[in-house]
């Protein structure tokens, strides 16, 4: 029975250590790769293959203005409009365990980077100007570490260059609001500007859910020969183009007063397998 | 190898090393009239500065040229004490000192009125005595009084060390290479039996005036300037220079006191042009707003939420500016406000003295130098994309640094700068307005002109963070915040801890397993 006081902090501490157990775990599936049970069937000109990175980039708009405390004021596309926002991210995964006939499976980290920007309004108009000089932004540093399940079995044994994938695990996006002044700070005050509440940092993490689909092209097909000796060059077994559909829920878990800086888009990138 | 070509290759070289001998080194060598053997005159050690009362005077970094003559050299007055190391003179001869940018070494340059450029005597008679070793002064001021004029003749010795007019003789930017020659003249007033140059290079001037961008850009507590440097190569850096005109300029041009309690205090409704006016009597009720100031202020509330228990009188400037409301004696409404202040005007502002330049420049496309513009000073824009030719301003600025300076950037090319604080280390106010200049300074430490003057006035402004928190929002506080109840720092701590022994308890349960 666990005493009430300490629910919270075990439902916050939850998918820390689901996070955990994905990094520190795959070791314990590694182990019994090494004994021969799992290895890996490697076709005889190939390296080892244990690892894939990627590079991505895709449109990133924060869905700030769903959060239900904030109403129908929408600050961000109030502030910073509808125009393009694009997130750059590189993820690491560990192709820790291998299912025959399926794909690999292990834990993947990554991190991003995206920003808004756009000029501040004036509270009092300047002569019809509304905008003054000082820029606004909003940099959010999304971060995850997900479970990657990669069916390669269609380009494995099919030679169909198709690979479809699923991603599954927890969010943390660190941001941070600024000025040109530097990070912002909000004091609340009454109508002659006097401190009413202190001063509130513009600055924080929110934690959610990374889920993610997609579909990788093998580019292997185009050039065997070359990929072979890029391969027996580099190591890199495989290189792929992708698409993802990815659901960043991030509306915090064990967390309250949160900055829903979550995003639903299309991604696309260029990785590797090595 | 015989002895003769021994002979006329060591004279060879000892020529080449006299031409092409550094500037600053004092070398001697024969006048026109010099042929007396075994006789020589050289500058020795370092040349000391000293203020006119005989107080030893700074060298400045050795990154602005600590001996070369600046403007404030010149206006502080100092002297330089030369040493010099006299040998095999005849007795009858005497020292003079000559300036010039030519050889004073020939009498043409001395005592002939025709032709030039001339040189001019820099130390009275006496200055040097003629001894083995000896000390004299020179002031700085006489050495700069005709940099610029050397087609007059300057002959006769100064009697007196010239007025601060003599620091204002440069009418060309750049360092001015100064040669002084320290001549032994024979007893017919003109020859010199031996000579000796010492290099001074003289910059009274600084770089050109960069051009203010305008409008200046707002900011919260803030101004945002832009400019357009010089192309300058002595730009060291610029300093920028701010003066608080008071309430919206409400202080300029003789309008009343900002201060006064019973001055008037003028609001506007948030985008129009309406000013409107009100005594500062809303406590008792006895007299109302505008109709026109009745409108919503940013934060939603009306104007009439400040008819509480204060008037607006006792509110202090940065309540009122808060407000969107100034004090001030004449109707200098935030609204109609000119943007970037283009007929501001400024009394501190303003440069010591300046002259009219025709730029020059080097265009990139083969180094080749082009002196003036062949049009008259019309810009002409290069292949390159640069212009040359045209007119710039150079000069002094005179404003203090100390009573003025809000900002100081180093840089050859920097173009912009974010005013934040006063020169008394305070912040900017909303609703103030300053005048702005700018001013390059150059290897030699001079400031020079000014910019064109800009005026603004800082305003409050609604970022994102301001926009998400009026809103409603209430998140934030910094990353290891600790506002949530869930702990989330903590929680992540203790889930990392505890997925780490699962971890372990696994691993050590399987190494059991037989």
């Amino acid at each position: 029975m666990i005493r009430p006081r300490l629910a919270a902090p075990l439902v916050a501490a939850l998918p820390s250590a689901v996070a955990a157990v994905l990094l520190f775990g795959a070791p314990a599936a590694r182990a019994d790769d090494e004994t021969g049970v799992l290895a890996s069937r490697h076709k005889t000109y190939e390296s080892p293959q244990n690892f894939a990175i990627e590079i991505r980039i895709g449109p990133y708009h924060p869905r700030i203005d769903t959060a239900p405390e904030l109403g129908n004021t929408g600050p961000y596309q109030a502030i910073f409009g509808n125009d393009m926002r694009w997130e750059v991210a590189m993820e690491f995964d560990w192709q820790a365990y291998r299912i025959p006939h399926v794909g690999t499976i292990g834990p993947g980290i990554s991190a991003g980077y995206t920003s808004s920007s756009a000029l501040a309004p004036l509270v009092h108009p300047v002569n019809g100007t509304t905008l003054s000089g000082e820029s606004t932004s909003l940099t959010i540093f999304p971060t995850y570490a997900v479970a990657v399940l990669r069916v390669d079995v269609l380009s494995r044994e099919l030679h169909v260059p198709f690979v479809p994938y699923a991603k599954a695990g927890l969010g943390l996006a660190f941001w941070r609001a600024s000025n040109t002044g530097g990070t912002s700070t909000y004091t609340p005050t009454n109508a002659k500007g006097a401190a009413t509440g202190s001063a509130v940092l513009g600055e924080g993490k929110t934690w959610g859910e990374q889920l993610a689909i997609g579909m990788a092209l093998d580019l292997n097909f185009l050039d065997r020969r070359t990929s072979q000796g890029f391969d027996n060059a580099t190591g890199v077994n495989h290189t792929f183009i992708f698409g993802e559909l990815q659901d960043y829920n991030l509306t915090g878990i064990g967390q309250k007063n949160v900055l829903y800086v979550g995003n639903q888009n299309w991604l696309f990138g260029l990785g590797f397998e090595f | 190898m015989n002895r003769s070509r021994l002979v006329s290759c060591a004279l060879g070289i000892g020529l080449a090393a006299l031409v092409t001998g550094s500037p600053r080194t004092a070398l001697a060598q024969l006048g026109d009239g010099g042929s007396s053997s075994g006789v020589g005159i050289s500058v020795s050690g370092t040349v000391y500065r000293f203020t006119p009362n005989g107080q030893a005077y700074n060298f400045r970094a050795a990154n602005l040229n600590p001996n070369d003559i600046s403007f404030q050299d010149c206006e502080d007055n100092i002297y330089l004490e030369f040493t010099l190391i006299e040998s095999g003179l005849p007795t009858t001869d005497t020292i003079e000192v000559w300036a010039g940018t030519t050889d004073c070494s020939q009498s043409t340059a001395r005592e002939s009125a025709t032709g030039g450029p001339y040189c001019w005597q820099v130390a009275p008679y006496g200055a040097f005595a003629n001894s083995n070793t000896v000390s004299g002064k020179i002031y700085a001021r006489n050495i700069t009084q005709y940099i610029d004029d050397t087609t007059t003749t300057h002959f006769t010795p100064p009697t007196q060390v010239p007025g601060p007019a003599a620091c204002r003789t440069q009418t060309t930017s750049g360092s001015v290479g100064i040669s002084l020659y320290f001549l032994f003249v024979m007893n017919d007033g003109i020859t010199a039996d031996s000579s000796t140059v010492y290099g001074q290079n003289v910059d009274m001037v600084g770089p050109a005036a960069p051009t203010l961008n305008l409008p200046i850009g707002i900011g919260d507590g803030l101004l945002l300037l832009n400019w357009t440097p010089q192309i300058d190569t002595t730009i060291q850096g610029f300093q920028i220079f701010a003066q608080d005109q008071g309430p919206n300029g409400a202080g300029v041009g003789g309008d009343a006191a900002t201060s006064a309690a019973t001055a008037p205090i003028y609001c506007h409704s948030g985008g129009g042009t309406t000013t409107c006016v009100d005594s500062g009597a809303l406590a008792d009720g006895a007299t109302s707003v505008d109709a026109s100031c009745t409108t919503s202020f940013a934060d939603g509330s009306a104007y009439t939420e400040v008819a509480d228990s204060s008037t607006l009188a006792a509110l202090t400037d940065a309540e009122l500016a808060a407000m969107g409301c100034q004090r001030g004696g004449t109707v200098h409404s935030v609204t109609t406000q000119p943007p970037g202040g283009a007929t501001c005007t400024s009394s501190v502002l303003v440069d010591l003295f300046t002259a009219t330049v025709t730029n020059t420049a080097t265009t990139v496309d083969g180094g080749t130098t082009v002196n003036t513009a062949t049009d008259g000073g019309t810009s002409i824009t290069t292949l390159d994309g640069g212009t040359i030719g045209g007119t710039s301003s150079i000069g002094i600025s005179q404003v203090s640094y100390t009573q003025y300076g809000v900002g100081n950037v180093g840089g050859n090319t920097t173009s912009s700068y974010n005013v934040q604080t006063l020169p008394n280390g305070g912040p900017l106010i909303n609703g103030h307005q300053y005048a702005i200049a700018v001013a390059a300074y150059d290897d030699d430490g001079n400031v020079g002109a000014l910019s064109n003057l800009g005026c603004q006035t800082p305003e409050p402004i609604v970022d994102f963070w301001d926009k998400y928190s009026q809103d409603g929002g209430a998140a934030g506080g910094g990353f290891c915040s600790l506002k949530a109840p869930g702990a989330p720092v903590a929680g992540s701590v203790m889930g990392l801890g505890l997925g780490a022994v699962a971890v372990a308890m696994s691993r050590r349960r399987r190494r059991r397993d037989p």
